[in-house]
């Protein structure tokens, strides 16, 4: 490396850290340029580096990076100034987001199983291959996708779904994070999503983390807090777990919970409020009503009386829910204290802790009741904000509308006049859209893995963008009997060789991140857009592509669903003249700009629930917007940093401090829930005498497809681990790094013990993560989901450790502190 | 030959503070910014990754270091796979 280009990268490093210093604590960094870089040097120095902005490829805290490139490739990253983000900063995972494009093993040509081995095959093959599957019969077909997902790939694999094919046998990965949020978004407030942002953590003086650890898997908004400390502020961090994480170390105060009874925590709290008179009467008077489960299960329930309501929580005293949770008594009334002072600013966070739970769907909507019902909503810094794990599980999952029972902008196919609608935008004929909700994700598994004339009624699923044969639970039921039977097929869209194109009959290289357009939705409602940047390699192309490219075979082989009521092709797309683009030949893919076409189709969709989308053009020069984004007078988008709230949000009405105006019972109300604690389906027995939590680590990113390709990471935490807890392993004569068997009644994995580790499980618990595809924990997780959510239990289930017989020393995971 | 930039945490206390700057000033490796506040812009030159690895991790567990973040990768000098 020359001198001058060296010293060219130090200043540019330099400048890039100044910057994010200043921003950080609001001090100026004039001169800077998108990348840190002042004009001047870049100029000086001829660097030749195109520098362009795309959010992070990883987690949905959405942060924006600065992608350096050169010479067609991706040459540095930088933290994206402009951002709000991250301000400038990146996580380690961030910092490698780049190195993610250039894993040595990039899937580079489509290739078909034949005698049980992958062959190439040209793209026009491959297409036929999953044409003459559809056609096989249209009704078994189904689609597996994704919170990676961008926008408009999730919006055209709907519209092809429902619209082309009438089948609704469409679902994604974020069935298994999120689909409990929704759920409690939905049955709280009647509309999906988060009412605060990340602006809250600015403003809270106490930050509640139920079940969540950001400092691993949100260290850039974990780290908004660590600032505002090292500030001088004080903020009160209380992290209610089952284990003790790097958040823990951050928090004055630790409640451990036994696994399953933070809905007991909930009710105490409540109970606590009630019992002390300082819920927020006036705030329950104007904007709530209460609401209990009724027997037919629906997700409304039935309204009941707030007289029932506290003869409900009579029981929740605080000594009986230290029995039930294991909390100290002291511990809830501390919460209770919190929750009913009103000076104070509370927010509440929670992820995959909350969601992926047999009663998800409950803990969610009383961790809003316990706001509601303090008063704790609407301002600034009062918030419950469920955070998500993927870059675009709000944005595609959950306002797309990718799931087997949603249509665009927060629409249902059982809704006649959503159908009208939908149909009416895509000009179709009525009666296209089938009115009965497709296959959840567990039950589309079940039904591909059953054989046909059991009642298995899906014969072909095609995944995209995600990896369900490392993240399914209980793989021996859900995915091995379909592995085995000659009249299943799997089709995988993938970037790496995974655990699924292992098993998959066809395999199709995709394009990914910067090799393509895309956009993304973060956790706070932000909409997020990025142009191509660099070529995908060898064959590998855009999955919006490879969909268009299916639907225009059909079309050609004159399936009746590919045309619209006109007999145009269900993807028409025009240029600006309006003569028609074929782009379902690759080579005319981006004459015109698809991902535009789709998401200024999917726009007016948006206005049903009030989450109003500005023109793509807009989020071109942004670095995100949050809905609802509204135009102003003088034309500009004016973004919504708090919903419901009438001194930010455009729709309350006049006259309300606070509006539900997709209040369940058309009031403008949301619904403060009443819901029982009750036993988990499977808890530790004499067989099966540890509680088996499984999750995430800093380095890897869900299944490590893409981190485990990057060295750094890979070194940083080579492979998956067992935490358990000293005594336990004292008792059992378990030494550290010893390799143990992990074994459940589904099945087993055997992984080193890591005693002191990043995290430190309480007796009687354990906990592995799932990034290593060597050692699947998701062969001994449990299937079995929460009854409105459909989303499964990765959280608990009952394991046993065995010691196995002597052998070479294993490789040990390093620890490394990375950041957060 | 890695070069990164970070953004350094300090501890509020000042002789915690000064003792961190003190030893981070004697590592040739690192050019120390102008500190913001609490905040301390830095840039970590290395040999090889696996040095790059090992002073992120050594300055990220120094005393003083509250918390530790990134702002700038370059890795241009990384053998990256072909695009075709």
């Amino acid at each position: 490396m020359s001198t001058d280009r060296r010293t060219f990268l130090k200043l540019s490093a330099m400048a890039a850290a100044s910057a994010a210093a200043a921003r950080a604590t609001g001090s100026q960094a004039a001169g800077i340029s998108a990348a840190g870089i002042s004009e001047d040097q870049a100029r000086r120095t001829g660097d030749g580096v195109a520098w362009n902005k795309a959010p992070c490829r990883f987690c949905g805290t959405g942060c924006h990076v600065q992608v350096g490139t050169r010479g067609g490739k991706v040459v540095a990253i930088a933290g994206d100034q402009q951002a709000e983000v991250n301000k400038g900063l990146l996580c380690v995972k961030g910092y490698h987001v780049g190195l993610a494009l250039y894993g040595e093993d990039r899937l580079r040509t489509p290739m078909l199983r034949n005698g049980g081995e992958l062959v190439p095959i040209s793209w026009e093959e491959a297409i036929g291959v999953i044409a003459d599957r559809i056609e096989l019969d249209p009704a078994g077909f189904a689609i597996y996708g994704s919170g990676q997902w961008t926008i408009p790939e999730g919006y055209a694999n709907l519209k092809f779904m429902k619209g082309g094919l009438s089948n609704n046998h469409i679902d994604p990965n974020a069935r298994l994070c999120m689909a409990s949020a929704v759920t409690g978004f939905l049955a709280t407030y009647g509309v999906d999503e988060p009412a605060g942002c990340y602006d809250d953590l600015d403003a809270a003086d106490v930050v509640i983390l139920w079940g969540n650890n950001p400092a691993e898997m949100h260290p850039v908004l974990f780290s908004r807090l660590i600032d505002r400390r090292s500030r001088g502020e004080e903020i009160t961090l209380i992290d209610i777990g089952t284990r003790r994480t790097r958040s823990t170390a951050h928090a004055q105060h630790y409640l451990e919970f036994k696994p399953h009874s933070d809905l007991a925590i909930a009710n105490g709290i409540a109970h606590l409020l009630l019992k002390n008179g300082t819920w927020d009467r006036d705030f329950v008077a104007r904007n709530c009503a209460f609401r209990r489960d009724d027997e037919k299960g629906t997700l409304n329930g039935e309204a009941m009386s707030f007289e029932d309501y506290v003869a409900a929580l009579e029981s929740y005293t605080p000594a009986e829910v230290e029995r039930i949770s294991g909390v100290p008594a002291e511990k809830i009334r501390l919460l209770a204290d919190l929750f009913g002072d009103r000076s104070l600013r509370i927010t509440s966070l929670w992820c995959m802790g909350a969601n992926q739970h047999t009663r998800g769907t409950a803990i969610n909507s009383l961790i809003h009741g316990v706001h509601l019902l303090s008063g704790h909503f609407g301002r600034p810094g009062d918030a419950p904000t469920s955070l998500t794990g993927q870059p675009s599980a709000c944005g595609t999952v959950r306002e797309v509308g990718t799931l087997a029972h949603t249509l665009p902008g927060g629409r249902v196919v059982t809704n006649d006049k959503h159908r009208q609608y939908t149909e009416e935008q895509w000009r179709l004929p009525a009666g296209r859209i089938n009115p009965k909700p497709g296959h959840h994700t567990v039950a589309m598994f079940e039904a591909w893995s059953k054989p046909k004339k059991e009642g298995g009624d899906i014969h072909t699923i095609w995944v995209q963008v995600t990896n369900p044969g490392q993240t399914l639970p209980n793989r021996n039921l859900l995915l091995e009997p379909g592995v085995k039977d000659p009249d299943k097929f799997l089709i995988c869209s993938d970037v790496y060789p995974t655990a699924t194109t292992a098993i998959a009959d066809l395999v199709l290289p995709s394009a990914m991140w910067v090799e393509k357009n895309g956009m993304y939705g973060n956790s706070e409602r932000r909409t997020q857009q990025w142009f191509k940047q660099v070529e995908p390699p060898g064959q590998a192309r855009d999955d919006v592509w490879q969909l268009i490219a299916v639907a225009r075979e059909l079309y050609d082989r004159g399936h009746a669903g590919m045309k619209d009521k006109d007999g145009r092709f269900l993807f028409h797309m025009a240029d600006a003249q309006g003569r028609e683009v074929p782009v379902w030949r690759w080579e005319r893919y981006y004459d015109i700009n698809v991902d535009r076409a789709l998401f200024e189709e999917y726009r007016p969709f948006s206005r049903l629930k009030h989450k109003d989308l500005a023109p793509y053009d807009v989020y071109a020069q942004a670095r995100g917007l949050r809905w609802p984004v509204v135009e102003q007078p003088d034309g500009t988008w004016r973004e919504t940093r708090f919903r419901f709230a009438a001194f930010d949000d455009p729709y309350v009405a006049k006259g309300r401090e606070i509006e539900f105006y997709h209040s369940t019972t058309d009031d403008g109300r949301a619904q403060i829930w009443f819901r029982p604690y009750g036993d988990p389906p499977e808890m530790p027995d004499t067989d099966f005498p540890f509680w088996l939590c499984t999750g995430r680590v800093l380095e890897h990113w869900h299944s490590g497809t893409m981190t485990r390709r990057i060295p750094q990471l890979r070194e940083a935490m080579p492979q998956a681990y067992v935490e358990m807890n000293r005594a336990d392993a004292k008792r059992l004569g378990i030494q550290n790094g010893e390799q143990v068997r992990v074994e459940s009644r589904r099945g087993a994995v055997e992984v080193p013990v890591w005693l002191g580790g990043r995290g430190e499980p309480p007796p009687g618990s354990v906990f592995v993560p799932f990034f290593d595809e060597r050692t699947p924990i998701n062969l001994v997780t449990l299937h079995l989901f929460d009854p409105f959510s459909k989303q499964p239990d990765y959280k608990k289930c009952a394991v046993k450790i065995s010691r196995l017989p002597p052998s070479p020393p294993p490789q040990r995971p390093t620890p490394q502190r990375q950041g957060a | 030959m890695p070069v990164l930039s970070a953004v350094l945490t300090m501890s509020p206390d000042p002789r915690t503070r000064a003792e961190l700057l003190r030893t981070l000033a004697l590592d040739p490796r690192l050019s120390l910014g102008d500190p913001v506040e609490d905040r301390l812009p830095l840039v970590l030159e290395s040999a090889s990754r696996e040095e790059d690895r090992q002073l992120w991790d050594q300055v990220a567990h120094s005393p003083g270091v509250v918390h530790c973040e990134l702002a700038y990768a370059d890795f241009s000098d990384l053998h990256l796979h072909p695009i075709s």
